[in-house]
C-alpha cells in the first residue's frame, strides 16, 4: 500500500522540481525587469523588488521601435517556419521512398552537412546574396527555409516517415494516390507530432536569429527584435533592469506560443495514437 | 507504367516484396531541387570559406595563392591550440549532462496526465529565449555580486564563485548555462520514446523486469539512434552556440579561459583581415567536429546498440 503511494509521490516531486528548475531563469529575468531604474539592485534573493515598476518596458520603446521590430520578427519567423515544414518534410519523404542504399547515402550526406558550422558560411552567403540581389530583402533571411533550414529537421521527418508501416503507403498507392498525395494525405498527418516539434524549434530559430539580419540587412525596414536586443546591449551594458526587460520582450511571443501548445503536448503523450 | 502494374498486383497470398517506393520521377525532382538549393546556399559558401585557406587574402587586394602557408600560420598559433582545448572542454563538459538530462526528463514526463503538458512546456521554456537574449540573461544570472545564482548559493550558506570573472569558473558557468537550453533534445527524446510500443514494455514487466532493467534493455537501445543524432547535433550546436554565447557573454575572457575556436576564426577573419588563416582554422574546426562525431559512432558500434534493422542508419 505504502509502496503504491510512494512511487507517484516521488515521480511528482521529481517532475515539479524539474519544472521549477527550468522556470527559474524566466522568474529571475522577469523579476529583474520589474526593478525600477536608478534603484540599487537587491543584495539578497528576493523574487520581486519592493516597488515593481513597468518603467523599463516603456524605456524600451524609446531606444528602438519595439512594435515594428516585433512585427517583423513575427512574420519573418512564420514565413521561415512554413517554408521549412514543407521543404523539410518533402525532402524527407522523397528520401524515405528511395532504395536502401540511396537512403543511407542521403542520411550520411545530411549528417555531414549538419557538421558545417553555420557562422562560417555567413560571409560567403553574403557575397552570393549580393550577386542574386537578395540583400536587404526578407528573402535573405528566410532563404535557408527553402532547403529545410537545417538537415536536422529533414532527419527528424525522415525518422518519422520511416516509422510509418509500409503497408499504409502500399494501400494508398493501390488506391491510386501519387507521391504528392501520399506525402500530403498519409505521411504528413502520421508525422503530425514531428511537425509540431519542428515547427516550434524552427520558429524559435528564426525568431532569435541575429546573424542574418545583422549581415544581410542594411535598412531598418525588416530589422528584427533580436537585432534591437543587441543594440540594447551596446547602449546600456550595465542597466540590468532595462536589459532584462528587453529579454522579456524578446521571449514573450515564442514562450506564449509554447504555452499555447502545452495542452497539445499532453494529449499526444501516448504511443503513436496519431498513426491510427 | 509502373503504377498500372502496381495496380494489377494486389493478389492475396502473393506476398511479392511490393516495392516500397512510388513512381520515383517526381520525388527525384524534389531531391534535385534540394541538391540545387544546398549547392547554392551551403556547398558553394562552404567551398568559398574553406577554399580561402589556400590563399592569402585581406579583402583589400585580390586573393593570392599561398599553398599551405595559412595552415602553418593558424596551427602554429599559440591561441589556436588554446582555442582547440577550450572548445573541446566547452563541448564535452555539458554534452553528457545535456543528452542524458534530455533523456531522463523525457522519461520522467513520458506518461500523459494532468499537468504533464504544462511541465513539458516548462522544460522547453528557456529554449524559447533567443540566444542573444540568453547570453544577456546569463550575465545577469551568474553575476557574482547580485546575480540570483550566487544569492541562491548564499541562501544555503555557500559562497558562490565569481563565475564569468574567474578563469577557473567561467567554463563550468557556461556549461551550467547550457543545461537550461536542452529543451530541443528533450522534445526529440519525447518523440522518440513514443515510438516504443507499450506492449513491449508490458511484456518486459510481465517477464519480471524492473524499471531499471526495462530502461537499460529496451528504452536505451531503441532510443540509441536518436541519442546519437542528438549528441551529433549537440556537438555542432555547442560549437556554434558557444560562439553567440561566448562572444556576447564573455568574449573569450577572463584570461582567454573561454576563448573558443569560432572566436579565433572570427578574430583572424574580421579583426585581423587574415581570411586565409581564418579559413585554415575553420578546417581545424570542421575536422574536430567530425572526429568527435566519428568517435561517438565508434563508441556506439562498440556497444552494438541501436544498429538493428530498425536503426536510423539503415
Amino acid at each position: 500500500m505504502r509502496a503504491s503511494l510512494f512511487k507517484p509521490a516521488l515521480t511528482w516531486s521529481l517532475r515539479l522540481a524539474a519544472g521549477l528548475f527550468f522556470c527559474l531563469p524566466l522568474v529571475w529575468i522577469g523579476a529583474a525587469s520589474l526593478h525600477p531604474p536608478g534603484v540599487p539592485l537587491p543584495a539578497r534573493l528576493g523574487a520581486l523588488p519592493a516597488l515593481p515598476s513597468l518603467e523599463n518596458y516603456s524605456r524600451l520603446w524609446e531606444i528602438f521601435p519595439l512594435g515594428r521590430y516585433a512585427f517583423n520578427s513575427l512574420w519573418i519567423s512564420l514565413l521561415g517556419t512554413g517554408l521549412t515544414l514543407i521543404s523539410a518534410s518533402g525532402v524527407a519523404f522523397a528520401v524515405s521512398q528511395q532504395p536502401q542504399k540511396v537512403q543511407r547515402a542521403w542520411v550520411i550526406g545530411l549528417l555531414l552537412l549538419l557538421l558545417l558550422p553555420e557562422f562560417a558560411l555567413a560571409p560567403a552567403r553574403f557575397l552570393i546574396y549580393r550577386g542574386l540581389g537578395w540583400l536587404d530583402t526578407p528573402l535573405a533571411l528566410v532563404a535557408p527555409a527553402l532547403i529545410g533550414t537545417s538537415p536536422f529537421f529533414i532527419l527528424i521527418y525522415y525518422r518519422a516517415f520511416r516509422r510509418i508501416p509500409a503497408e499504409i503507403f502500399d494501400s494508398a498507392r493501390l488506391d491510386g494516390a501519387g507521391p504528392g498525395q501520399s506525402w500530403a494525405r498519409v505521411a504528413l498527418p502520421a508525422a503530425f507530432p514531428s511537425s509540431v516539434g519542428v515547427g516550434l524549434l524552427c520558429f524559435v530559430l528564426y525568431w532569435g536569429d541575429t546573424t542574418s539580419p545583422l549581415l544581410y540587412l542594411s535598412s531598418p525596414r525588416y530589422m528584427t527584435l533580436a537585432v534591437g536586443l543587441q543594440s540594447l546591449q551596446v547602449l546600456a551594458r550595465s542597466d540590468w533592469g532595462l536589459l532584462m526587460a528587453g529579454v522579456m520582450a524578446a521571449l514573450l511571443l515564442p514562450a506564449g506560443l509554447l504555452l499555447g501548445l502545452a495542452p497539445y503536448f499532453n494529449r499526444h503523450g501516448g504511443r503513436g495514437e496519431s498513426l491510427g | 507504367m509502373t503504377r498500372v502494374r502496381a495496380k494489377a498486383w494486389p493478389v492475396e497470398g502473393l506476398k511479392v516484396s511490393l516495392p516500397r517506393k512510388h513512381a520515383r520521377g517526381r520525388l527525384n525532382w524534389v531531391l534535385r531541387g534540394y541538391l540545387a538549393g544546398a549547392a547554392l546556399l551551403v556547398l558553394l559558401p562552404a567551398l568559398m570559406s574553406f577554399g580561402l585557406a589556400f590563399f592569402q587574402y585581406d579583402t583589400l587586394g585580390p586573393p593570392r595563392w599561398a599553398g599551405l602557408t595559412s595552415f602553418y600560420l593558424a596551427y602554429s598559433d599559440e591561441l589556436f591550440l588554446l582555442a582547440v582545448q577550450n572548445s573541446l572542454a566547452l563541448v564535452l563538459l555539458p554534452l553528457p549532462a545535456r543528452v542524458l538530462g534530455a533523456l531522463l526528463l523525457a522519461r520522467l514526463l513520458q506518461k500523459p496526465g494532468r499537468g504533464v503538458g504544462w511541465l513539458r512546456a516548462a522544460v522547453f521554456l528557456p529554449g524559447t529565449i533567443p540566444p542573444a537574449a540568453f547570453a544577456l540573461a546569463g550575465l545577469w544570472i551568474f553575476n557574482p555580486l547580485f546575480g540570483p545564482v550566487n544569492h541562491l548559493l548564499g541562501a544555503v550558506g555557500l559562497v558562490g564563485p565569481a563565475w564569468f570573472a574567474e578563469p577557473a569558473w567561467a567554463k563550468p558557468g557556461l556549461a551550467l548555462l547550457s543545461l537550461w537550453y536542452l529543451g530541443e533534445g528533450f522534445l526529440v527524446c519525447l518523440a522518440a520514446l513514443q515510438d516504443i510500443p507499450a506492449d513491449v514494455n508490458d511484456a518486459a514487466r510481465v517477464d519480471g523486469a524492473g524499471a531499471l532493467a526495462t530502461f537499460g534493455r529496451i528504452t536505451l537501445p531503441v532510443l540509441a539512434p536518436t541519442l546519437i543524432v542528438l549528441a551529433f547535433r549537440d556537438l555542432v550546436l555547442t560549437f556554434q552556440n558557444s560562439f553567440v554565447l561566448v562572444s556576447l557573454a564573455t568574449g573569450g575572457r577572463p584570461y582567454y579561459s573561454t576563448y573558443v575556436l569560432p572566436l579565433f576564426v572570427y578574430e583572424q577573419g574580421f579583426d585581423l583581415l587574415a581570411l586565409g588563416t581564418a579559413s585554415a582554422a575553420l578546417w581545424g574546426l570542421y575536422a574536430l567536429a567530425g572526429l568527435l562525431a566519428l568517435g561517438l559512432l565508434g563508441v556506439v558500434r562498440l556497444w552494438q546498440i541501436g544498429l538493428t534493422d530498425e536503426s536510423f542508419f539503415v
